[in-house]
């Protein structure tokens, strides 16, 4: 008798049901071990209890999924009032320790002491792939702790340089500034000076009265006369006067609670290609996961961008310094004059050589020195330093316009970096900044069809193959454009083109609804409703 | 025109694998085997190990502060670290370790590529300090300190290129004890 064909299917998922939630019990049996072994060893030799903490198990939970100061979980056991005292004949704790976790897991710190309440402590570490384990044991003659975390360095120190928990920011920098008071950067060993010592963010649009205050909503509007963003003082009446963009603290007293918004950086498109400048914000539609979202922000082409010029002054462009002089000199004079520039060079250290500023002719000069700098390439830190920096802004618009070949050191040698490429995009898709790399070749080979931008055949070895998937990855992430410069003379031409790329972007935000922080990824799409007309950005962020 | 290319990489590789080996070999020389001096745990009244590889170094050097000028320098110098091993014993009386417990330890600086350049000996006081050096050519690749006291041993490996000049600023960083450094003076690495 033919079996029906709806039984057949029900036993082999019920099968495989079995198997996957078995397979899923025996890892995380095997992955809990070493906690459970310490706690079942204290509880059976010693007898001891446990201390009952309320509502542990849900905040662990909640840890999973808020994540916060980049903790993804703990465990947690406390004994109090039980003799721990070790007798003769027993194991040692750091045996017990050693045994319960296996070999991946090092020992970090020992502390052990005979004297007065014998107290050990025994902290082993795991890497855990972006992650670190800690397990840590601590017990005197009448206590014991045991706990087991996981976390990522990253996310921490983030954290303690900007504590949010779930958007709200909770208070000012963990990690506490000795200059932020005098508003000094200061200058490292070799004489450089620091600007990322100067935290309090980058007002650049705002006067100081405005500080300590709510930022208002700005209104949705076409004009590029944002009342929310006056001028600073000054320009209107000289519009030719050069302005430094003031650094100024913030109100500490103040109470700031910020909302999660998700900015976007968008061009739009006619059918041939051609940006168009002149769309409504009504005329967006955003949707987040295939949702419709609220627009709640808008700021249109000709709004003031912030940037940062990267410079790759390693040793691989030393020859080329001139061309890239000249270069980026045409570029600060082609942008208006309302978009404010960091120029930062980099090698292995990040080198900032000017803060913020609109004052072109500062800029220009700065320039000037950058002959002398050489050193090796260390790509994805600099990137990395250079959010942290635009991350200190409050304006949304914000890009980052790097030249280099690209060529990390880490690529295909064992040199490491403090953050890989994949760190660095994941970043990068997350934040609100768009990128622009200048691929300048590391190659005399060139291009037989010439420049081409946004693709083209690569000449030249596996490492320059690789520097240049991963410019070309950062931009598409981030809603930018990778511009290729296999020449001197396509550099200056290179230049411009993103000069007027940056101002064919609108920019919106909008606050998405029910985040999980569950880590996945939020897909973002967005259409014109125009005729014709298609909408770029980036294509979306983890929701942590 | 195969067997050409197989005769060759034969040839090529064992050549390529001794090199790696020799880089690699250079930064794992200078780690010391200090691991038998944790039989001397058992007599020890307060024990203190640390053990901090590469990764975690990166990991810590991340909670440094660059703002701040002494975390900065920290940091600096952490920077491209292999390796911090502290092992430091405390005893409740004098004569608990013997200078054979740490015979093995010395055995190992003594070979080609460790130099002392540091030697401090204080009679009144019974205190023992020597700093080794584990060069590379003309790079410092490790770094090892002893320090012996009748009631306290103190033994720091540091992996990697490390400035002698600043290393007093890593006393009392990643358990590295206050040793006095820049009070014992450094000598010049004699050949």
């Amino acid at each position: 008798m033919k079996r029906p064909h709806h039984l057949t299917r029900k036993t082999v998922l019920l099968t495989f049901m079995i198997a996957l939630l078995h397979t899923l019990a025996f890892n995380a049996q095997g992955k809990g071990k070493g906690f459970k072994d310490i706690v079942n060893h204290l509880e059976t030799k010693y007898r001891a209890k446990r201390v009952r903490i309320p509502l542990l198990g849900l905040a662990n939970f909640a840890v999973k999924i808020v994540r916060p100061a980049g903790v993804k979980g703990f465990k947690l056991a406390v004994f109090e009032n039980q003799d721990f005292t070790l007798r003769d004949g027993d194991e040692p704790f750091e045996v017990v320790m050693r045994t319960a976790y296996d070999n991946e897991w090092q020992p970090l710190v020992r502390v052990t002491s005979k004297r007065g309440s014998q107290s050990r402590v025994l902290i082993y570490s795991r890497n855990a792939g972006k992650d670190v384990q800690f397990a840590l044991l601590v017990l005197e003659a009448r206590e014991a702790v045991v706990i087991e975390v996981k976390f990522n360095p990253d996310a921490a120190v983030r954290f303690l340089e900007n504590p949010k928990i779930m958007g709200i920011s909770i208070g000012k920098s963990i990690r506490g500034n000795k200059n932020v008071a005098n508003n000094q950067p200061t200058q490292n060993s070799s004489g450089e000076i620091n600007v990322d010592s100067v935290s309090p963010s980058t007002e650049a649009t705002r006067a100081p009265s405005e500080i300590g205050e709510p930022k208002p909503n700005p209104p949705l509007s076409a004009s590029a006369k944002d009342e929310n963003n006056p001028p600073l003082p000054g320009d209107e009446k000289t519009a030719t006067l050069p302005v430094e963009i003031k650094t100024v603290v913030p109100d500490r007293n103040a109470i700031r609670i910020e909302t999660r918004l998700v900015n976007l950086n968008i061009k739009a498109l006619n059918r041939g290609g051609q940006p168009l400048v002149d769309i409504k914000p009504e005329e967006f539609v955003v949707y987040e996961d295939g949702l419709k979202q609220a627009v709640s922000h808008f700021r249109p082409v000709d709004a003031p961008v912030n940037l940062i010029l990267l410079l790759d002054l390693s040793g691989s462009t030393k020859n080329r310094r001139k061309a890239m002089q000249e270069a980026a000199k045409r570029f600060v004079d082609v942008l208006p004059a309302q978009d404010n520039v960091a120029i930062v060079a980099f090698t292995r250290k990040y080198r900032p050589l000017t803060d913020f500023t609109r004052d072109k002719a500062r800029l220009k000069s700065v320039l000037k020195d950058i002959n002398d700098i050489s050193g090796d390439t260390a790509f994805y830190d600099s990137m990395w330093k250079a959010l942290d920096r635009l991350d200190q802004l409050s304006d949304a618009r914000k890009a980052i316009i790097v030249l280099t070949d690209g060529e990390d050191d880490s690529i295909e040698s064992t040199d490491p970096t403090e953050h890989s490429f994949e760190q660095l995009l994941e970043r990068a898709s997350e934040e609100d900044v768009t990128i622009y790399p200048i691929y300048f070749s590391p190659s005399n080979n060139y291009d037989k069809l010439g420049v081409i931008f946004g693709g083209g055949n690569l000449m030249g070895n596996e490492k320059s193959r690789i520097a240049r998937k991963q410019l070309n990855d950062l931009a598409e992430q981030t809603g930018g454009e990778i511009y290729n410069a296999q020449r001197e003379e396509n550099l200056e031409d290179a230049y411009k083109r993103v000069a007027a790329e940056l101002h064919t972007l609108y920019s919106l935000a909008y606050s998405p609804e029910k985040l999980m922080h569950n880590g996945g990824f939020r897909k973002i799409s967005v259409k014109v409703n125009r005729d014709g007309a298609v909408a770029k950005t980036r294509r979306g962020y983890y929701d942590r | 025109m195969r067997s050409i290319v197989l005769a060759m990489t034969r040839s090529v590789a064992p050549i390529l694998l001794v090199m790696f080996c020799a880089i690699q070999g250079g930064a794992q020389d200078a780690r010391l085997e200090i691991s038998q001096l944790d039989k001397l745990a058992s007599r020890a009244a307060q024990t203190v190990e640390v053990s901090l590889d590469e990764r975690l170094l990166r990991i810590a050097a991340k909670f440094l502060r660059s703002e701040d000028p002494d975390e900065a320098r920290i940091k600096e110098l952490v920077a491209g670290l292999k390796g911090v091993y502290v092992r430091v014993f405390e005893f409740e009386n004098s004569g608990e370790y013997l200078a054979a417990d740490i015979e093995a330890l010395r055995s190992q600086l003594q070979v080609p590529g460790w130099t002392k350049i540091v030697g401090v000996r204080s009679k009144r006081d019974g205190q023992n300090v020597e700093v080794y050096l584990k060069y590379q050519g003309d790079n410092v690749s490790g770094l090892a300190i002893l320090a012996a006291e009748p009631k306290e041993l103190t033994v720091v490996n540091i992996v990697g290129p490390i400035d002698l000049e600043k290393l007093s600023q890593l006393e009392g960083q990643f358990g590295i004890p206050k040793l006095g450094l820049e009070k014992s003076g450094k000598g010049k690495p004699r050949n």
